[in-house]
């Protein structure tokens, strides 16, 4: 767990997959459904973005503006240069999603990301990876033991057109990435069904509030959350948020230390990541404690966590 | 003047004091033949030389990597071998599931290897015995090495392959555990390990090293390296570089040190009027690896599950050498006295007295100038034996990485707390007056000058822990030991590692600068383009 100074960063989340895994429906949907949150998108390839064109605002070459504040981007050499524009821009922006195709291997842009995340730009959030349900069990070799690596790199990964296979065989894939991918979070879906908030950590509101936010379809997430009043011991909450972190896909929050009462941080952890970040400026109020976590299944172990939360609060 | 570039346009850091932050830089025909005032460069450059405009980008020297086994890293991890690093196959369950897989789909008889088990990384790790590996594969010969590349794991059929069975004497400097009667029961380690896996390499021909060579000479230059060593060169390695260098692959540098195993091995005087391949000198294992156990200690391990379960030590293990002492120091009088550079790979401080012991005799014996005695790697060396090497003229060369990949299993469960915090004593070596190298000895882990300096400057291991802050270099420093101290320690000081002139053009221009940038971000620095012996290999 490191403390981030650059709280202020966007967050950036990676899509890899192999050419039609889903990568581009998830973009399609997240460009139309962004609930009032905007986007920047950077993708291989306009010619599949297909979104409705009442809500295209301007094309040029590289770059389509959306009327609810979106944009889609080319992705090409110039992909630092632009983040850090968007970046040094001012303007409100909810996140930067990259389509990391081409090449499908989700590593590839590893260099490009640290370069942003030094530069305190861009604040790399999740890996993503879509894989195909009913293409994997007649893939060979090769291909199978190259979507098993990327799921190994990433954050999660997206089981997806789960509509078009047996759950025998959606148990089976998820049984063979179980065992290769355990720090892996998985999850199968239809049409890239995947609420925006569990890819892109926001803590609270969107920071646009032109458009009310579309209410989740996605009932079926596990969702846990708990305020507590006092404040905590530091080291005693990074212990815990390990815990969170080792449970939960997303678990994100608020927390107030008893050695700096006035100040507030944030937490943010998601797959193999947990950040701690001082919010600048931010106002000292509500219950010191703020907790969320989401899951695409239920927690087996949540009496771990109520025992964890409870010494937690006791230290 | 032909083939003629002028660099200008960003900060260039030559690391040569007489002239360290220049304007710009002439190389024509493979040298470095000015550096100073823009102005003055323009007027002596010749009509057709090409301009190149850092636009703020940074220009340094080309980095040095001190140790390095360039041919073996492409046999060890290049395909077909099945990489299973815990970076990419992060627990012990996951490595048999994906030795399953590969089993499946193999023909009879194909030799099926696997590269990167690890007791420290694979959180779950059991040592595979020989029957176990049986029952994973019957028919082909299948072996897995452990990640620091000095153990190997093999069914029947590897062993047979091999032609280790229980007649098989145990060649000295080798470990090959066995059951009472004397049948090998699935770990070999040290120098047999290295000639078995050549069986597995052989059976894949020679079309695939050509290529796996390749993939690693542009790993190498990617991150900005013109010079490598071959530290463990065996004379059929010298036909893969003479095939690089012939089909115009932009090689590094190859300073050799022939790996000797015997007293009486013949070292071939390998020299080039283009500094790039040449017999530096002659390297041997003093003791072996850390991480399975083979080094001489003054205290013991730590006793716990993953050094009595996973690495199957005994409580109290305070290790060995390689060889009989006798044996060993026969060798290295053998080799010093033909006249060679020697490079002695020591990991344990008690390996450390015994070769500090042997050096000391040799000197008064038969005193050299000049003699650049070589220590590898240097885990626990001890800052008494850091004192008493510097007043012998011996360098040591740091393995730094071992702190990034392995720093929390080194603290915790090898070595404790106090060992860690001075584990690759590189501040100390360097407070001590010490001109020190940095290596990350690829195939053990990837090769990156930046990479180094980060390792160096802040030694902060996988989980962000630091392990032993007194230890840390500055910058300058970290940047010298992967430049031109590197290069001190190779012997050609004179000829690279600054950008000075009449050294060759070996050049790394990176997009930031890495005497200015946060020290944990040194390896988010991209490498724009190498330049090696005046031709860009790397970059736009």
């Amino acid at each position: 767990m490191v403390c981030d100074p650059r709280g202020t960063a966007i967050p950036l989340v990676t899509v890899g997959g192999y050419l039609g895994a889903g990568k581009t429906t998830l973009i399609n949907q997240i460009l139309s459904h962004s609930g009032g949150r905007r986007y920047v998108v950077f993708v291989n390839d306009f010619g599949a973005i297909n979104i409705d064109l009442q809500l295209v605002e301007s094309i040029d070459e590289d770059r389509i503006s959306f009327t609810n504040g979106c944009v889609c981007c080319t992705l090409n050499d110039e992909f630092v240069v632009s983040v850090t524009r968007l970046a040094q821009s001012g303007a409100p922006l909810d996140g930067i999603l990259i389509e990391a195709s081409g090449v499908a291997d989700p590593r590839a842009l590893e260099a490009s990301l640290r370069a942003l995340e030094a530069a305190g730009h861009a604040r790399f959030e999740t890996a993503l990876y879509v894989m195909d349900a009913d293409q994997f069990g007649g893939l060979d070799y090769i291909d199978t033991e190259t979507i098993i690596d990327h799921a190994v790199a990433s954050d999660l990964v997206l089981i997806n057109k789960a509509d078009l296979v047996t759950t025998a065989q959606i148990e089976t894939i998820m049984d063979t990435l179980k065992v290769a991918a355990p720090y892996t979070h998985l999850m199968p879906t239809t049409h890239c069904g995947v609420p925006l908030e569990i890819l892109f950590g926001q803590f609270g509101a969107p920071r646009q509030r032109k458009a009310t936010i579309t209410p989740s379809q996605h009932s079926t997430f596990f969702r846990w959350d708990a305020q507590r009043d006092g404040l905590v011991d530091r080291e005693a909450f990074r212990a815990f948020a390990q815990i969170l972190q080792s449970q939960f896909f997303r678990a994100k929050g608020l927390v107030r230390f008893r050695d700096a009462p006035e100040d507030v941080y944030a937490l943010n952890a998601v797959g193999q990541r947990a950040v701690i970040t001082r919010i600048p400026r931010a106002k000292a109020a509500g219950p010191a404690l703020q907790l969320v976590g989401i899951n695409p299944q239920p927690i087996s172990d949540m009496a771990r966590i109520d025992r964890a939360l409870e010494s937690l609060c006791a230290t | 003047m032909t083939n003629s570039t002028l660099f200008f346009g960003g900060p260039i850091i030559t690391v040569d004091p007489d002239c360290p932050a220049p304007e710009a830089v002439l190389i024509a025909d493979g040298r470095i033949i000015a550096v100073g005032d823009l102005t003055r460069l323009r007027r002596q450059a010749c009509a057709s030389v090409v301009e190149v405009d850092l636009a703020g980008k940074t220009l340094l020297p080309g980095f040095i990597e001190a140790h390095s086994h360039p041919v073996w890293a492409a046999k060890t991890r290049g395909a077909p071998v099945v990489d299973v690093r815990a970076e990419t196959v992060p627990t012990y369950a996951a490595l048999i599931a994906k030795i399953k897989r590969r089993v499946a789909v193999a023909k009879p008889g194909e030799y099926l290897l696997f590269f990167g088990l690890d007791a420290q990384l694979h959180p779950d790790m059991e040592a595979p015995t020989r029957d176990f590996l049986d029952a994973l594969a019957p028919d082909n010969p299948l072996g897995v090495q452990t990640s620091n590349c000095h153990g190997l794991f093999l069914n029947s059929a590897g062993f047979a392959a091999c032609g280790i069975d229980e007649t098989t004497p145990t060649p000295t400097g080798s470990v090959i555990e066995r059951d009472a009667n004397g049948r090998p029961t699935g770990k070999i380690a040290e120098a047999i390990t290295w000639s078995a896996l050549e069986t597995f390499y052989t059976a894949w021909g020679e079309s695939r090293l050509a290529a796996e060579v390749e993939a690693q000479i542009h790993d190498f230059v990617r991150n900005g390296i013109t010079t490598v060593t071959e530290h463990l060169y065996l004379p059929f390695y010298k036909a893969s570089y003479l095939a690089a260098l012939k089909h115009g692959l932009p090689l590094p540098r190859v300073a050799c040190y022939q790996q000797a195993t015997s007293p009486d091995m013949s070292v071939e005087r390998m020299t080039d009027p283009d500094d790039r391949l040449w017999m530096a000198g002659v390297k041997i294992h003093a003791d072996g690896s850390p991480f399975i156990g083979n080094i001489w200690l003054t205290q013991p391990y730590l006793a716990n599950n993953i050094t009595l379960d996973r690495m199957s030590l005994k409580p109290g293990h305070t290790g060995g050498t390689n060889y009989p002492q006798e044996y060993f120091e026969c060798m290295v009088r053998e080799y010093f006295a033909q006249g060679w550079q020697m490079t002695v790979h020591t990991q344990g401080d008690r390996t450390i007295d015994m070769v500090l012991d042997l050096i000391e005799a040799i000197l008064q014996e038969t005193p050299r100038e000049d003699h650049r005695f070589r220590l590898e790697h240097c885990a626990l060396m001890r800052s008494d034996q850091i004192t008493r090497a510097h007043a012998m003229g011996v360098q040591c060369s740091f393995f730094i990485n071992h702190i990034t990949y392995w720093g929390a299993p080194i603290e915790d469960a090898l070595f404790g707390p106090e060992r860690a915090a001075h584990y690759m004593p590189a501040g100390t070596a360097v407070a001590k007056g010490m001109r020190i190298s940095l290596h990350a000895d690829t195939p053990m882990t990837d090769a990156s000058g930046l990479a180094l300096m980060q390792a160096a400057c802040t030694r902060r291991a996988g989980d962000g822990r630091c392990l032993g802050e007194s230890e840390c270099l500055d910058v300058e420093t970290a940047l010298s030991s992967v430049t031109i101290d590197a290069a001190f320690h190779i012997g050609m000081e004179d000829k690279i590692g600054s950008i000075s002139v009449g050294k060759h053009a070996d050049l790394v221009v990176l997009e930031g600068n890495p005497l200015t940038v946060a020290l944990d971000q040194l390896t988010a620095i991209p490498v724009a383009a190498t330049w090696l012996a005046g031709e860009q290999v790397h970059g736009l």
